[in-house]
């Protein structure tokens, strides 16, 4: 029994994560170190920013990531399996919760009311997450054209945006190979 | 069966491209739902609102939704494992590997690119969910685009930006406001 009780309190720390953060994977962050490290003593407070850095360069969900390097750390693959189901769990549960019950709702005059407003509000949270992300990540003349062409390429021509993502990607590797290239001739010369 | 196999093989694929940082999953998830006409654009944000105010990562909550809606409990439970299966797998293989490989030139190089252009999707999608909310328009090409603009939605809008620039007001607060707001005026 013992030996299985890992696992249980992995899933156990990571649903009651998953079950208190609202608004995703900035705010899990201090949460998880608390947890993870302050409390249970699973990874150390480097090892979780290590984990939180890679956690954002591969695609997929920050949270989940992390939860899944820290679960990894402990048990390795099955670890790392029962931290990830913790993580999501209790969304799944309450969603399809609400989801279920909505559509009852959906078509009551003041809900659809509400509704109207709430839209405009999720409106402003989505431009205030651009400008956060923009005063981030648009950093010169490049980070401008790209966040432009981004932009245009999805309003104005519907083009997908998994295409954008990677022509982001593949450009990013071309320049910075032109970038290296460059610094090592300017040390050669000097 | 092929409803479950189409909701795996479209979160798969959102999975797998949501690299950038923070809301990139939105212009993904907006574009797919259009195009497979899992929902309108208005529903779209009224999953975001909802995803917003209630806790656990927005992906997992738009993905239990759309499944939901689209193939039940099973299709719900479906599109969320499969939003996360691609990371965690390449995950679980760098772990195995090695672990630094990340942080090399190569890695760095990349998100010198993909920050600013993820940056530009996510303010696409915020053009798109503003175009519905604030014009109640499907696309900026719509006939008449300001035949049905909305003062007081923009007006509630333009307060809720102020709101969270002035005081970081939490989602939760803000979303009950912005309902009481649209019971009241709109």
């Amino acid at each position: 029994m013992n030996k299985y009780k890992i696992y249980f309190d992995l899933f156990c720390t990571f649903f009651r994560i998953g079950a208190v953060t609202i608004g995703g994977g900035y705010v899990m962050l201090p949460v998880i170190q608390r947890e993870a490290v302050d409390r249970h003593k699973w990874v150390t407070e480097e090892e979780v920013i290590d984990y939180y850095a890679l956690a954002q360069s591969i695609p997929g969900i920050i949270a989940v990531n992390t939860a899944a390097m820290v679960g990894y750390k402990q048990r390795k693959l099955p670890g790392a399996i029962a931290a990830s189901l913790g993580v999501i769990t209790p969304s799944i549960i309450i969603i399809m919760i609400i989801a279920a019950f909505f559509t009852r709702f959906a078509d009551n005059i003041y809900v659809q009311k509400a509704f109207g407003g709430i839209r405009a509000a999720v409106t402003a949270m989505v431009i205030m997450a651009v400008v956060r992300m923009w005063s981030k990540a648009v950093v010169n003349k490049t980070g401008i054209f790209f966040a432009i062409t981004g932009f245009t390429a999805v309003v104005f021509f519907h083009i997908s945006p998994i295409y954008m993502i990677i022509l982001g990607a593949v450009s990013g590797i071309v320049l910075g190979r032109i970038m290296l290239h460059k610094q090592k001739k300017t040390e050669e010369q000097a | 069966m092929i409803i479950l196999w189409h909701l795996f093989y479209c979160f798969a694929r959102i999975g797998s491209f949501a690299i950038g940082g923070g809301y990139v999953i939105l212009p993904l998830l907006l574009e797919e739902a259009i195009n497979q006409k899992w929902m309108n654009q208005k529903q779209f944000v009224d999953m975001l609102a909802v995803s917003q105010i209630t806790p656990g990562p927005i992906a997992i909550n738009m993905a239990t939704y759309v499944g939901y809606h689209t193939g039940g409990v099973l299709g719900s439970l479906v599109a969320s494992f499969a939003v996360v299966l691609p990371s965690f797998t390449l995950l679980m293989i760098l772990a195995i590997c090695f672990f630094h490989f990340y942080e090399t030139q190569f890695s760095r190089s990349i998100f010198y690119g993909l920050r600013p252009m993820v940056t530009g999707l996510v303010a696409a999608a915020a053009t798109q969910i503003g175009l519905i909310s604030i014009l109640n328009a499907e696309s900026i090409y719509a006939p008449n685009l300001f035949a049905s603009f909305n003062w007081k939605a923009a007006v509630i809008m333009i307060a809720a930006i102020a709101a969270i620039w002035r005081w970081n007001l939490h989602p939760v607060i803000l979303v009950a406001a912005a309902g009481a707001a649209g019971i009241i005026f709109l």
